[in-house]
């Protein structure tokens, strides 16, 4: 047994072994900077610094360096400043391996007046939500960029499965047929959805629209004062007439004309209906209450005059044109571009259909930097299941199961930890640099409302430098946002370190030790020195 | 009758202008020494001045215009003067950049054509999606525009208003104003001797209350300390090398030190802040932090020749200082709030920057070892010895308060951001750099190499020094630590890494020749 551990000691405590640790150790590092420098620090976090072989690294030079003092036993007298140096390192990774496992590390962001006690972690979770919003059950994902090869569920027992997650993840759009079953061609004005792509000098965005209830995609879309709407492709005929109404058959999509209307009606008479044009599009009783059941709707186009609005009729765009003083209806050809008459739009098909329907498809990219170089959170994807269907959940919007009282909604999110207190911001203060726009320091005014405590709040000051502690926790001015014109939340970063203290006490004995040993060297090189003659000079 | 009045006005106003002349008034003599608030700081005009110009348009066409003091009071001006001011100049030198504004064959262009074609510039700017060197040119560009408007339209030319008093020192925004804004108080049309007394007594007001050391920046401009210490260290560089006058070592080496100790205490009483906040502040400390242990680790072994390091290190040093501006900003600018606890500021980058000076040290020992071994005829391994064991001394000062800077970076990190080590590029490389250091050392320990190895390994270590110091701002430049990030490092580290490895096979070459003549 002595033996063995003689062999280990020599293999892990000689020179060469350490020396080897720590130039791995280096290049690890070097490649890591690399990587964070293209890719961004989540990245390189889940290559390198989080990774097991980095973590298999640092047990190795811990071993080094135990090993190593282990063979200067039994303890020299002259090796004083090594021992105390190289246990300030083997303290140091303790301390590390105490804060890995039990410590915390997340971000409290707070909005003005509204208590927040719920700390963001930063590793993922696919979550379960029900119709209320309350977390119903959530399981953790690895901390790697991608895999394809997840066996988990959601819960124990549970029907939901995962089989893929993308750390970071591009998404596409993919048109799938819509199987024999569904009646496209007669039916075609019903199943319509486009792929389009806006853009003028400034802006430059694609979106997909849809007639079917779709999980990923609607019917309308807003982009800032512009309003797009899709729908079926026979109003047509009625939007292109002079009258100021029509009316809409829910059964036959097809769209009448109303015979006899009057300018400037707003009490509209069809068949045998009413309509009120200023409350509603539905169909209104002698009484003045909504007829249900009725297949009648109002179409108002007054409405869609003043601002600008653009219809997505079949493969038709429509809009009101304001010098004819009528609607115009222009065909669209997929890949031609058609000019709009607001800001300089022009929107270009990319694709129309009716007999296939758009989804997004999802595939793993590396992050990639904004227009300022920087890292915003990445679209996070996992690939679910339930029995044989598969389908995407994202950080992006909730996935839907069920309906009504009975709907829940998956998404990705970060790992919560709710403190047993709550934060309230009441003020934020923001210094700046005389005669500047940019911040010199920034403040945030914090209530602490701590149920438990026969006082019903404190007040503290949180600021650059200056950290909220409280039971063992630390909280951080971190940064802040902006939520209008002259109001900010705050962001805190929060804390939670039981391994500080070792690693502060490894810290001071490793500069001490470092000290000692050159110190003690340097006294026996001098002491040599002065007993032989003097060195040759530089020059 | 409405009109009568009109051109009546027109004709008193042309009189009046006559009489306002920017070559009298525009004087160096009245405006360098006003103090004016820009970037959240009271400065001399003249600092202000060669600022803003020199952001613009590199160096001023000297035989055109006196100084920037006069050039920008002109543009101040223009408006009230009828005579004609030197156009504005402004090099461009990315090749598309060039293309988009048709300015192949030329170096440089005035800036009324780029307001001209600012409109484009703004599309371009706006259509490219990412951060390239392109966008970033033009977007240098649109600053430049801003910067000449705010000059024309007085915004930058802000002058103390006595009748804002009494003020704070932390509301002196509150006090300055745009002087151009304050003139129909006191004149308009301009006349010039009222203006001329305005500013002189409101001078005397502001300088009554004590407020800015705007005053020792006049006298730290006016010293040149920095000029002069180059001119020392170059003398005392050459006189270590080749001169054993023991006297005239320590005389040279105690003025370097005073002339630049007085520099850095000017500059740190201008600053309010520990001399160590931007990139040419660090090189500048460095290079006197080197002079300094030199001279602290030869008060200990009475030894002169200890100085030699330290004083080339620190010519090295004042030499880029005084020319590489492009990539060491000279400028006072307000401090990001991180940075203004000056207990963790001082104690922390003092320490870093104190290490990198002992590891260039014995990086310099090393070179000069190598480059006499190549050049001097004669000169070879047995001269190894001195500078082998110098070299030692430095490396161990440098690791050990590079190990000890390394650390209070992590406390400070903690106190402030709640984190000991994040794997920050910074802070990363400058472990990497330890750990390089960690390596030689190890090996020389236990003999593993031997003393000639062991000193060319410290002169290619101290890359990792330089990468840490400069390469992750100029290079990587991402994460917590990149407060002073230009371009232009990027080609200065590949030419010293390139020198480094030059000289280091050149020498193993040599060596490998003399070896087999002496076997021949």
């Amino acid at each position: 047994m002595g033996g063995f551990y003689h062999k280990i000691e020599s293999l892990f405590g000689n020179i060469k072994f350490g020396v080897s640790t720590i130039f791995v150790f280096a290049i690890y590092l070097i490649v890591g900077t690399i990587i964070e420098s293209y890719y961004g620090t989540d990245y390189a976090n889940r290559v390198i610094y989080k990774s097991l072989s980095f973590q298999i690294l640092q047990l190795l030079m811990f071993l080094s360096i135990m090993m190593a003092t282990f063979k200067r036993f039994p303890l020299k007298k002259r090796l004083s400043g090594f021992y105390v140096l190289h246990l300030g390192l083997l303290l140091i990774f303790i301390g590390s391996l105490v804060t890995y496992i039990v410590g915390v590390d997340g971000i409290l962001t707070m909005e003005p007046n509204l208590p927040s006690q719920e700390i963001s972690l930063s590793e993922d979770q696919v979550q379960l939500f029900d119709a209320n919003g309350s977390n119903i059950t959530s399981v953790n994902l690895p901390y790697i960029t991608m895999t394809n090869n997840l066996e988990l569920s959601l819960g124990e027992g549970s029907p939901i499965k995962i089989k893929s997650f993308f750390s970071s993840a591009g998404k596409r759009v993919i048109w799938k047929k819509y199987p024999a079953s569904v009646d496209t061609v007669t039916m075609g004005g019903l199943y319509n959805s486009v792929h389009l792509q806006l853009f003028n000098e400034r802006f430059n965005e694609k979106f997909v629209l849809t007639l079917q209830n779709h999980p990923q995609f609607k019917s309308n879309l807003t982009l800032g004062p512009l309003s797009i709407h899709m729908m079926h492709e026979n109003i047509i005929p009625c939007l292109k007439t002079q009258s100021d109404f029509f009316i809409w058959n829910l059964e036959s999509f097809k769209c009448e004309e109303i015979p006899n209307l009057k300018e400037g009606t707003t009490k509209i008479r069809f068949k045998e209906i009413v309509f009120d044009a200023k409350k509603s599009a539905m169909p209104i009783n002698l009484t003045g209450k909504e007829i249900p059941n009725s297949p009648y709707r109002l179409f108002n186009k007054i409405i869609f005059k003043d601002n600008p609005n653009l219809f997505v009729l079949g493969d038709s765009l429509a809009f009101f044109n304001q010098e004819e003083d009528q609607f115009t209806v222009k065909k669209m050809e997929t890949g031609k571009f058609v000019s709009l008459p607001w800001m300089n739009f022009k929107i270009k098909p990319i694709t129309i259909s009716h007999t296939s329907y758009p989804e997004y498809d999802y595939y793993y990219q590396r992050p990639i930097p904004n227009a300022q170089g920087q890292f915003d959170q990445p679209l996070k994807v996992v690939k679910a299941s339930i029995g044989e269907k598969d389908f995407w959940v994202t950080n992006e919007r909730a996935f839907k199961i069920g309906d009504g009282m009975m709907s829940f909604y998956l998404r990705i999110g970060s790992k919560k930890l709710n403190l047993p207190y709550t934060l309230t911001l009441t003020k934020f203060n923001m210094d700046k640099n005389p005669g500047t726009n940019s911040p010199a320091s920034y403040e945030s005014f914090v209530n602490i409302f701590d149920g438990n405590q026969t006082q019903d709040h404190q007040q503290v000051k949180v600021f650059m430098n200056n950290p909220l502690k409280k039971n063992g926790f630390t909280f951080y001015q971190s940064s802040y946002f902006p939520i209008d014109q002259a109001t900010y939340g705050s962001v805190l970063s929060v804390n939670f370190d039981p391994g500080r203290w070792i690693k502060y006490l490894g810290s001071l004995l490793l500069v001490f030790g470092s000290f000692w040993h050159f110190a003690v060297a340097n006294r026996k090189k001098s002491k040599k020195s002065n007993s032989k003659p003097r060195p040759a000079t530089i020059n | 009758m409405l009109k009568l009045i009109s051109i009546l006005m027109l004709t008193t106003f042309n009189i009046s202008y006559a009489s306002f002349s920017l070559e009298s008034f525009c004087s160096e003599k009245i405006l360098k020494d006003l103090p004016v608030l820009q970037n959240g700081r009271v400065k001399p005009f003249s600092v202000m001045a060669k600022e803003n110009i020199s952001f613009l348009s590199g160096k001023l066409m000297r035989n055109k215009v006196p100084s920037y003091s006069h050039y920008l009071c002109q543009l101040t001006f223009k408006n009230f003067s009828k005579s004609p001011i030197p156009p504005l100049m402004i090099p461009i030198d990315h090749t598309e950049t060039r293309a988009l504004l048709n300015v192949e064959d030329v170096k440089m262009i005035s800036i009324e054509e780029i307001i001209l074609r600012e409109d484009d510039i703004k599309m371009e700017y706006m259509s490219q999606k990412k951060l390239s060197s392109y966008k970033k040119d033009l977007g240098k560009l649109l600053q430049k525009v801003e910067v000449y408007n705010n000059i024309i339209s007085s915004q930058t030319w802000s002058t103390f208003d006595s009748s804002k008093l009494p003020v704070q020192e932390k509301n002196l925004g509150d006090a300055f104003v745009p002087l151009l804004t304050l003139l129909p108080e006191i004149s308009m049309p301009p006349e010039q001797d009222k203006i001329i007394s305005y500013l002189i007594e409101n001078k005397k007001l502001f300088d009554q209350q004590n407020l800015s050391p705007y005053k020792i920046e006049i006298l730290y401009n006016n010293l040149h300390l920095f000029d002069f210490a180059l001119l020392l260290a170059l003398i005392s560089s050459l006189f270590f090398l080749f001169n054993k006058n023991k006297k005239v070592h320590l005389s040279l080496a105690s003025g370097l030190l005073l002339l630049q100790i007085t520099a850095i205490t000017l500059r740190v009483m201008i600053s309010g802040r520990a001399p160590i906040t931007n990139m040419y502040e660090t090189v500048a400390f460095s290079g006197l932090g080197a002079l300094f242990i030199c001279f602290l680790v030869y008060l200990k072994n009475n030894q002169v020749n200890y100085l030699l390091g330290g004083a080339v290190y620190n010519f090295l040093c004042l030499m880029m200082i005084r020319f590489a501006n492009n990539m060491l900003d000279p400028t006072i600018q307000p401090l990001v709030p991180v940075l203004r606890d000056n207990f963790w500021l001082s104690t922390h980058v003092t320490t870093i920057i104190l290490s990198y000076a002992a590891l260039a040290i014995s990086w310099v020992l090393a070179n000069i070892f190598l480059l006499k071994s190549i050049f001097v005829k004669g000169f070879n391994k047995d001269n190894l010895k001195p500078f082998a064991s110098q070299s030692y001394v430095f490396a161990k000062i440098g690791i050990t308060l590079l190990a000890a800077g390394i650390i209070l970076g992590g406390v400070w990190a903690d106190y402030s951001w709640g984190r000991f080590w994040g794997w920050d590029p910074k802070e990363t490389w400058s472990l990497i750099a330890l750990l390089f250091y960690m390596m030689i050392l190890h090996a020389r320990y236990t003999n593993w190499i031997n003393q000639e190895r062991f000193l060319i390994s410290l002169s290619i270590a101290f890359l990792s020094i330089m990468f840490a110091w400069f390469g992750v701002n100029y290079i990587l430049a991402s994460g917590l630590h990149s407060y002073g990030f230009s371009e232009g490092g990027f080609y200065f580290l590949i030419s010293f890494f390139a020198l480094q490895f030059s000289i280091v096979i050149i020498y193993q070459i040599k060596k490998w020749q003399t070896g087999r003549q002496a076997q021949a």
